[in-house]
Formats: C-alpha cells, sequence, structure tokens
C-alpha cells in the first residue's frame, strides 16, 4: 500500500486461516430437510404460497416476496411437510417451509433465453428478475434491481475476492463453475450498455486465476480485465473494489460511479438461468473453525446449520459461538439449528472472545484502519458528549458498518458500533433539516 | 456446546492493549538496566548503581501506591461485580501507573533521594492520572508532571550532584539541570561523539543513552505501539534548526556535529520517543500528531535558546497536551482531506526554523562554546 503521511487508510493483512478449507475438493451433501423463509427479508410475510402437503420440484415457486412479486423457489425436490417458524440465519425466528427432500433431483425447468443477440432487453431484465438470484455477498439484495436503474453504467465488476478470513467456497467452487459467469456476461453487457467488466480476485488464489486465464482464451470476444490484488482486508469491499477500478468514489450506492459489482456466485447463477433455466438450488458452504474436519460442502440452500456441523465431526471445544457468514462480517446465533440461507457462505464455530473492554487511550489505531477515512475515536467522543455538529463535522454518515475499527481496537471497545449509532443519529438530524 | 453470543466483528485482533504497555515497559526497563550498570561502573560512591536501581523501584512503588489507594473503594462499593479483591488487583494493574512511575524515576537525575522520586510519582499519578477519571482520561502527561513537580520542589535534590567533585571533574555536568548557562558551552572538543552515543555523561537517569534510545525508537514504532511520525517531526525539526542557527553563527562545517549534539543533550530524544508520544494526552490523527509534534518542537526551542531554561522539552509537552483537543478540531473531517493540516504543518516547521535561524544570526559561538551576542 502506498505510503501516507497524513491520510490514516491502509488495508492490513488478517491471518486467513483459509488452509482449513482451501486445498480439499469440496463434498456434496442432500439433507433431509431443508428450511426456506416465508418472509421477506423485512419480515413480511411471502404471497401466493404454496400450501402444507403440496410436492415440490427444484425449481418450483414457492411463494413472491411482496412488493414486486420477486420470486422464491424450492432448492430440493419433495414435500412441504410443515410451515414453522424456526431460528434462520439472520438471527430472527421466522415461519419457514419445512420441505422433505426426497432426494430425487427431479427439476421444473424455465425456459432458456435465446442467444444474446436476439434476446431483448426487456427479456433479459425479465428473466433476471424471475431467475429469483439475489446477492450473494451477503446483503441478500435482488439482483435485477442493480441493472434496471435506467442509470448509465461502464464497467461490470465481478467480485471474486472473498476476503474474509476463514471461507474459501468462491475459491474452490466458484473457480469450477466460472464458466457461467463469460456465459452471464454478454446479457449482462447488452441489457446495461457497459463498456468493460473487471475481474477481481487476489494474487494468491490460484485457481481463480486460472479460471480467468481459460475462460478469457475461449472468449476472447468478451472484454474482462483481470485485477489481482494483494492479500489484504478489505480488498473485497465493494467500495474499495470501485475505486481501484473506476478511481471514483461514492456516496451510496456503486451506480454512482457508473459500476455495478456482484459476487461471482451471482454471476454465475445468473449465467445457469440464463443458458440452461435452471433457478438457484446449490450453495458451496465453508463448514470451519474449532470443528473437527473442516470442510466445503456443496448443499441445497436452506440445510440446517446443525446438520453441516455433524458433517464436519462436530464441535471440538466446550462453550464457544456459532456464526453465520464470515468471522467479520458474520453474525453469532443462539443457536446451532438454525435455518441458513441463499446467501450464506460460511458456517462457523469459534471460541468466545470474552475481552474486558479497556478505556480508549487514543491510540488512534482505528483511524488508521478506517476504509471511509473516517476517524472512528473522535466520532466516538462527540457521541460521549452528545455534540451533533461536531459528528457532522466528522462525516460519521459515511461509516460503511464494516467493523475495522472494533477489529483492531487494542482496548476491545466496540468501536463501530458507536461510530454506526452516530450515524444514525447524523442521518436522523439530516433527515429532519430538509 | 454452551453457546455465547457477542458483537460484531467476531474476529478481534490479538493485540491488546495490556501487551502494548508491557512491551513499551520492557523498554523503559531497557533503559533502567543500562543506567544501573552505568552507574555501577563509573558512578561514584553516592551516586552509583544501587541508588539507580532504588530510585527507580522507588517511582514504580509510589506510583502504584496511588492506585491501591484510588481504588481502594472498589472493596466495599455496592456495585462491584465478581470477587472483590480480584477487581481490586484488575484495576489497580490495568491503570499501568508502574509505567508512569519508572519515566518518572528516568526522568530524575540520580541525586534526586529515592524518596523525592517516589513523592514525584504519586504525585504525577494520583493528582494529574486518577483524579482526571484514571487512565486514558488524563490531559496531561503524569510523568512529565512528576519530572516538573521534581524541579519545582526538590530542585536542591536535582542539582545535588553538581557539586560533587568526581562529576565535576568530567567536565560534562549537563543536560537536564544545567539552568543558567542553557546548554550552552556543552559543545566543544571534550564531549565526543562516542560519549554522546553511549551516554556516557551525567543527566537524568535515562535520557543520556542515546543508542539504546533509537533502538528503542525503532522497536516501538515498528511495532506500531508509537507513532514513528511524532519522534521523527520532533526531532528532525529540531535538529534542522540548530543546523540553521550553527550556520548563521558561522560554524562552518562543524554545525552538522553541533547541531546533532546540542540536539542529542538535554532530553529531546527522550522525550520525543517516550514522553511525546504518550497516545493518552496526543492527538489521535497522523496529521494531528504531525502538527503536535512540531509544536512541541516550536515551544522547546524557544524555551531553550530564549529563556535558558533546563526545562524545555518537559514543558513543551505539557503545553501540546493542553492543545491536543484543539488540533483534534482543526483535524476534523476526513483523514484525506488535508487542506487545513497541510497548512499548519508549514507553518510550524518554517517557524521552528525561523527561530533557530534568527538566534543563530543574532548570536556568535565563542571558543568554550558559549554563545555570546
Ligand atoms: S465501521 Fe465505520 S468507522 Fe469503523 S472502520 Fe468501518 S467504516 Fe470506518
Ligand atoms: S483503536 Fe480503540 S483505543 Fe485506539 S483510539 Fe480507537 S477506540 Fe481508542
Amino acid at each position: 500500500m502506498a505510503f501516507h503521511l497524513f491520510r490514516s487508510y491502509e488495508a492490513t493483512h488478517i491471518p486467513g486461516h483459509k488452509e482449513q478449507t482451501a486445498d480439499a475438493p469440496y463434498v456434496t451433501y442432500a439433507p433431509e430437510y431443508v428450511y426456506i423463509p416465508a418472509f421477506d427479508g423485512r419480515g413480511n410475510p411471502l404471497n401466493n404460497t404454496l400450501k402444507v402437503g403440496d410436492a415440490v420440484e427444484k425449481g418450483s415457486l414457492l411463494g413472491t416476496r411482496a412488493p414486486d412479486d420477486f420470486p422464491i423457489y424450492s432448492s430440493v425436490s419433495g414435500t412441504i411437510e410443515a410451515i414453522e417458524p424456526i431460528l434462520t440465519a439472520g438471527g430472527r425466528t421466522q415461519k419457514v417451509f419445512c420441505i422433505h427432500n426426497d432426494k430425487k433431483d427431479e427439476w421444473t425447468l424455465a425456459k432458456p433465453l435465446p442467444s444474446w443477440e436476439e434476446a431483448t432487453n426487456e427479456q433479459i431484465l425479465a428473466a433476471m428478475k424471475s431467475s429469483g438470484v439475489i446477492g450473494m455477498g451477503g446483503a441478500g439484495f435482488p439482483t435485477y434491481r442493480k441493472y434496471n436503474s435506467g442509470k448509465p453504467v461502464d464497467v461490470l465488476i465481478i467480485n471474486a475476492i472473498e476476503c474474509e478470513p476463514f471461507l474459501t467456497t468462491d475459491y474452490v467452487y466458484g473457480a469450477e463453475m466460472a464458466e457461467y459467469v463469460w456465459k452471464a456476461l454478454p446479457y449482462l453487457l447488452k441489457v446495461t450498455g457497459a463498456k468493460r467488466v473487471a475481474f477481481c480476485t487476489k494474487k494468491d488464489k490460484p485457481a481463480l486465476l486460472e479460471a480467468y486465464r481459460v475462460n478469457h482464451e475461449k472468449y476472447p470476444d468478451i472484454p474482462v480485465e483481470l485485477y489481482a490484488t494483494a492479500d489484504k482486508y478489505p480488498m473485497g469491499y465493494e467500495r474499495n473494489l470501485v475505486t481501484l477500478v473506476t478511481k471514483k468514489e461514492y456516496m451510496n450506492i456503486p451506480i454512482e460511479a457508473q459500476a455495478i459489482v456482484d459476487n461471482i456466485y451471482t454471476f454465475i447463477l445468473l449465467g445457469r438461468y440464463f443458458t440452461e433455466g435452471k433457478t438457484p438450488d446449490l450453495r458451496c458452504i465453508t463448514v470451519a473453525g474449532e470443528v473437527k474436519e473442516p470442510k466445503n460442502v456443496l448443499t441445497p440452500y436452506g440445510v440446517a446449520a446443525d446438520d453441516l456441523i455433524a458433517l464436519a465431526g462436530g464441535e471440538t471445544i466446550e462453550k464457544g459461538k456459532y456464526i453465520n457468514g464470515g468471522p467479520l462480517n458474520g453474525n453469532c446465533l443462539a443457536s446451532s439449528h438454525f435455518a441458513t440461507l441463499m446467501q450464506s457462505n460460511g458456517v462457523l464455530v469459534m471460541k468466545a472472545n470474552a475481552f474486558r473492554a479497556e478505556p480508549c487511550w487514543h491510540c488512534g489505531d482505528c483511524c488508521k484502519q478506517c476504509p471511509m477515512d473516517l476517524q472512528p475515536v473522535q466520532i466516538q467522543m462527540a457521541l460521549k458528549r452528545n455534540d451533533l455538529e461536531r459528528m457532522k463535522a466528522l462525516h460519521a454518515e459515511r461509516c460503511c458498518g464494516c467493523g475495522l475499527c472494533s477489529f483492531v481496537c487494542p482496548a476491545r471497545i466496540d468501536v463501530s458500533r458507536n461510530v454506526q449509532e452516530a450515524k444514525a443519529k447524523v442521518l436522523m438530524a439530516m433527515k429532519e433539516g430538509k | 456446546m454452551e453457546t455465547v453470543i457477542e458483537t460484531a466483528p467476531q474476529l478481534r485482533t490479538k493485540v491488546s492493549l495490556t501487551q502494548k504497555m508491557f512491551e513499551f515497559f520492557g523498554c523503559l526497563v531497557a533503559l533502567w538496566i543500562y543506567a544501573i550498570v552505568f552507574y555501577s561502573i563509573k558512578g561514584t560512591a553516592e551516586y552509583n548503581g544501587l541508588n539507580a536501581f532504588v530510585n527507580g523501584l522507588a517511582g514504580i512503588l509510589f506510583a502504584d501506591f496511588a492506585d491501591v489507594l484510588y481504588h481502594l473503594p472498589v472493596l466495599w462499593k455496592k456495585d462491584t461485580v465478581g470477587n472483590r479483591w480480584k477487581e481490586y488487583g484488575y484495576r489497580i494493574l490495568h491503570s499501568y501507573s508502574f509505567v508512569t512511575g519508572l519515566l518518572v524515576a528516568l526522568l530524575c537525575t540520580i541525586s534526586l533521594p529515592w524518596w523525592q522520586v517516589g513523592i514525584s510519582a504519586f504525585v504525577g499519578t494520583f493528582f494529574f492520572k486518577l483524579l482526571f477519571g484514571g487512565f486514558g482520561h488524563n490531559i496531561f502527561n503524569p510523568a512529565i508532571i512528576g519530572r516538573i513537580f521534581a524541579q519545582l520542589v526538590f530542585s536542591s535534590g536535582m542539582n545535588a550532584y553538581k557539586s560533587d567533585s568526581a562529576f565535576v571533574e568530567t567536565g560534562a555536568s549537563l543536560t537536564a539541570s544545567n539552568g543558567t548557562s542553557g546548554f550552552q558551552g556543552l559543545i566543544g572538543s571534550h564531549f565526543d561523539f562516542g560519549k554522546v552515543f553511549l551516554g556516557a555523561y551525567y543527566g537524568a537517569l535515562g535520557e543520556t543513552y542515546l543508542l539504546l534510545l533509537l533502538v528503542i525508537c525503532v522497536y516501538l514504532c515498528v511495532r506500531e505501539i508509537i507513532d514513528w511520525r511524532v519522534p521523527v517531526f520532533y526531532i528532525g525539526s529540531l535538529y534542522l534548526a540548530f543546523l540553521l542557527m550553527f550556520f548563521a553563527m558561522k560554524d562552518g562545517t562543524y554545525a552538522f556535529a553541533d547541531a546533532f549534539k546540542y540536539t542529542a543533550i538535554g532530553g529531546i530524544f527522550f522525550g520525543g520517543i517516550l514522553c511525546l508520544t504518550d497516545p493518552v494526552t496526543s492527538p489521535t490523527a497522523r496529521s494531528g500528531r504531525i502538527i503536535f509534534a512540531l509544536g512541541s518542537a516550536f515551544i522547546t526551542i524557544l524555551l531553550r535558546l530564549f529563556t535558558a531554561s533546563p526545562e524545555g522539552v518537559a514543558y513543551s509537552i505539557l503545553i501540546m497536551n493542553f492543545l491536543t483537543p484543539l488540533i483534534d478540531k482543526v483535524v476534523k473531517g476526513r483523514t484525506r482531506n488535508n487542506l487545513v493540516p497541510t497548512i499548519v504543518v508549514c507553518v510550524l516547521f518554517l517557524a521552528v526554523l525561523a527561530v533557530g535561524l534568527t538566534f543563530g544570526l543574532q548570536h556568535t559561538i565563542q571558543a568554550d562554546g558559549r554563545f555570546a551576542a
């Protein structure tokens, strides 16, 4: 990283712990049951749902999300045995479809798109919506919404960085399926009018670099450039990638910098739907941390986490925490019996930190790490004094919630939580001011 | 498995504040050991290695005694959770007063009796750290307060070694307490580079061992316990200012060496590396720290050249500690918007050089190393 005299932000190397699962091939697993939420991300019930006792196949429509009829599909074939509440990966206890898996893998296929030259923009956008693909990076936001904003797009960014420690799903499974990315790209370039594509990965991920090389040779007409970054955190942040590729900064969403960023697996699922009519069904999940045999598992989405942990040989510690996602952005769950979501990419068992916070000693380490160039410690002090003017002057509203300030704080303070509290206050004041 | 829930991020860095504090303390102990060895070999009957050892110990114990007193209520207050004695011990240890105490001892001269060192450490810790709210809440560097307290209240003890004939014979009784002459006359030929680097002259207990200080500085910067910007800008700007001064005095090529010696004595290195860098009392942003270091350099050079005060470094640190919230205000916003900090840094840097240059133009250097108007 460049040398900065004044500016704080420096990405750092965070021990990846990837060796646990990076070199072994993934295993496939067919669970007895899968649990798919009968609610959307905001907690509203789905419309047009199937009933208990209905038979489903892979790709059967289970229901649609309320405002825009976004479809939710089944990931296995079998029968809906119940619709009852269980803990889901987001931390909420919600009603889910409990689907008994008959392991026959029968498909209800959608009609694939015609070749990209023939397909119209309307057809492509409609297909993106009916594919049921959501952002696989973690947010779970329907992908098509990024593409029908009507704003000009210059570049599509494929995020294959996977900088979260422990997680290796993109590395082992994304690399294998990478050809679908190139199958999806012509459609996406056509519908957005983007002129170039950036394939971003880390220098130390040979499988992904190789996947890029092979496919780039096979499809020389698609303008994909390779961006190989150092093994630093948080290179995989949307903001960092957009700045890396476009040299621009944005306030809220990447489209402001004329860029669309998506996880590599999102592109894969789109490519699969465009060319084969298959809706999302399988998800590769890293099961790692304090388990006997850490591994990557290719499984229908909606699998319960305790099934995966049992598959990995069970926990090796007496007291600890269950985490959905990576150790930096993931959240803790109260029990291991929770339903993973379509975008879940990891199930981890970790020792508790059990830190006792000490007073802030103003070391400034948190300023050093902040990818938004904020001064978390100063924002925190302003929050304590409830000094709104100062919070505004320090741009608390720009915090992207990455949690890095809490990660580095040697005094073990939950800095990022404080900054986000300040952010909420500033945003509220801005709204009222308007 | 018993399940625990914690706030994100689930993974935290391994480096803890306690570890950083102990590493810093380890560096101070290295200086202390060097001092003990030095005074065992070169000391006199009255001021020997044992004195150095006892002074350091007294600083540590008295400073921690302040904590022992201050945290007493933990033992009976109702809201104490868990085992009272354990909590009491935790609070005493995690106030890190032993660091303050040893720093005070290293900042004082060997001729100060151990109980005076102890009282200075106690005053600094109790009144300027604990009463401000404890570790992390103090505005002034408690060690510097202790040092200044010793100078003001126990000045006879601080200066006693100067009347000891053994010290006077070495011809270099100087630095910290060289009140009236203001460090002049120290750059003559009797004062060679070897002495400067190994610290083979008498000053405050820990401040003279330049070579060891430089090693410690590199270590602390690499381990990111202190910010390298502070010592580099503080010491660097002072050196450049002294260089200009000696050039203006027509010192010729000796200017480089003389400016170096003039920087090396009088606690500039010790203060810049171990006191000015105390995170609690300095700004948090990098640009703020550079402003902080240059501001301190400006005050140091003013005090040293124009008031003949031996306490230039200590007072400059205190004044800048006081200005820290102001500097934090100047460096508002995001750390990539640097216009205001850049201007302030440039102005301060030029100001430091200007002071050196002005003084140099107004004075000449005499054969014995003293300055004449
Ligand atoms: S959580 Fe916010 S304040 Fe903290 S490092 Fe990330 S962006 Fe900066
Ligand atoms: S990293 Fe923690 S201790 Fe250091 S300045 Fe930030 S909040 Fe304070």
